[in-house]
């Protein structure tokens, strides 16, 4: 074999890794499985489509308002009653929240990576890794819902839960990185800083918000907590429950 | 957006033509656009760092923010210019003081688009009178300094490109930006000593300077803080170490070939 074969530069490697990704051409008015499809398959000609025409912004925000409407029923009927109108409303509110306040720095960061990019622009990347999020999101919860229906520890699921999200989120967040590749970025160096801050968000947002798998006697809380107080204190409480009653099947 | 905005979004995009055209051109209008975004953008983010002890806090702070780069820089202004001129950079004394003026101007910049998101941190985190208040704290402190931190270092890498590409040699470059970011920082933590409290302790309690502000030094401060863990002999050993290491990290930005 021959060895000068054997070993590529890596410019080449990357442009291989994007040729991969199917170019589609969507056309004045995409329907929305063109969408669901092109979110999925070929995000870069989504965003590239996105650029020039706002006529699939809706659709995506759309997409993304039913996708979390029924993600947020599903986690609201592990406890069942008023949650499951409760839990969707919270997550839609708490993402939108979320999306606003950390919109000006997804701004500002993108510009320091080099990225010639419009504020239109970014806020329409941003709501299209939105709508991957939520897409994906539905995609898991046909195993959520498995796990609401085999547990009854709240921590176990809320767990599930947050696994479920960062999964989603880590994908979404792709598509802000090829949103910047779009605008001839220098690196994504400050993207990644941005994307910890949004994930930071929106676990306390979860937290400000809570309950959305538990009960409360309130809409929202009465104690503010930072989410990984909330979350210690929540296993500890589990604990507590689960050796009391072990004490208590003892006796 | 006009024609200033435009251009200081070309500088953070790291616009190196654009940002000499500032510093070749400067005028008036670009330094009263700098300390507006120095005070707009450290003035949100410091209404967000007092928010969570008290509202009027954040006022406080809000106010005192902006005041100490402002302060800093005047402070400062003329030995950096000189230090500028000595160290073969070729600027004049106006422009080294436009430089630092966008340096500031991107930190305050960061600093406010980031706003949003601490004020959501402040206002949702456990209060000041709880019982996990100096956790809450600490976690606090240290997510803001970690930041400011980033924001700083954005800003300053920003400042060295500039440099770069203005001077006539790297070590130009290299030795004005190390003298400038050490005077800042002497002058800068002192004064931001006097000016304190920025965060706010939740034990103390709020207000917009401590009694007997000028009692004291940030320097001895660490100096006492450090006493309690090691001796003299062990400080000045791991001062000594961290000249030579902060040298040694000089020596090898000079000499780097690898040009930004």
């Amino acid at each position: 074999m021959n060895a000068e074969n054997t070993s590529k530069p890596p410019e080449t490697t990357q442009v291989k890794a994007e040729q991969v990704e199917p170019e589609i051409n969507l056309g004045a008015s995409p329907g929305m499985g063109q969408l669901f499809e092109a979110l999925l398959k070929a995000p870069r000609s989504l965003l590239k489509h996105m650029q020039a025409d706002r006529s699939a912004v809706l659709p995506l925000a759309f997409i993304s308002l039913i996708s979390l409407l029924l993600f947020g029923t599903l986690i609201g009927s592990f406890s069942g009653g008023w949650q499951i109108l409760i839990a969707p409303g919270k997550i839609i509110a708490g993402l939108l929240v979320a999306a606003l306040i950390c919109f000006p720095s997804l701004y500002i960061f993108t510009a320091l990576s080099g990225a010639s990019l419009t504020p239109v622009f970014v806020s329409r990347g941003l709501i299209t890794a939105i709508a991957l999020i939520s897409i994906l999101l539905i995609g898991f919860s046909p195993v959520v819902w498995v796990f609401t229906q085999s547990s009854e520890s709240l921590s176990f699921i809320g767990g599930i839960v947050i696994i479920t999200w960062l999964i989603s989120f880590f994908f979404g967040m792709g598509i802000l990185k090829k949103m910047l590749r779009l605008g001839a970025a220098m690196g994504n160096g400050h993207l990644s800083i941005w994307i910890s801050i949004f994930l930071l968000v929106t676990l306390q947002m979860s937290t400000s918000l809570r309950p959305l798998i538990g009960t409360s006697d309130t809409l929202l809380p009465s104690e503010k907590r930072f989410f990984l107080s909330h979350w210690a204190i929540t296993l500890e409480d589990e604990e507590n429950k689960a050796s009391g009653e072990r004490r208590n099947s003892r006796d | 957006m006009n024609g200033l905005t435009q251009d200081f979004f070309h500088i953070l995009k790291g616009d190196k033509s654009i940002t000499s055209q500032w510093i070749n051109n400067h005028s008036l209008s670009k330094i009263v656009f700098c300390l507006s975004f120095i005070t707009i953008g450290c003035g949100l983010y410091g209404i967000s760092l007092g928010y969570w002890r008290a509202p009027m806090m954040s006022v406080y702070i809000g106010v005192k923010l902006p005041l100490l780069i402002v302060f800093t820089l005047c402070l400062n202004g003329f030995l950096n210019g000189i230090l500028g001129m000595l160290l073969g950079t070729g600027l004049s004394l106006r422009q080294s003081f436009l430089s630092q003026l966008i340096s500031f101007a991107l930190f305050s910049l960061i600093l406010g688009a980031l706003a949003p998101a601490t004020f959501f941190f402040a206002d949702q985190l456990a209060p000041p009178d709880s019982a996990t208040a100096t956790e809450t704290h600490s976690i606090y402190l240290l997510g803001h300094t970690l930041l400011i931190a980033y924001a700083g270092v954005i800003a300053n890498v920003q400042l060295f490109h500039l440099l770069i590409h203005i001077c006539p040699t790297r070590k130009a470059a290299v030795t004005t930006l190390f003298s400038w970011l050490l005077g800042n920082a002497i002058a800068g933590s002192q004064l931001s000593w006097i000016m304190r409290p920025f965060f706010g302790s939740p034990h103390l309690e709020p207000a917009f300077l401590r009694e007997d502000p000028l009692n004291g030094t940030f320097l001895e401060s660490v100096w006492n803080a450090l006493s309690r863990f090691l001796s003299t002999g062990e400080i000045l050993a791991l001062a000594l170490f961290l000249a030579a290491l902060t040298t040694f990290l000089l020596k090898q930005t000079i000499t780097s070939t690898n040009h930004p």
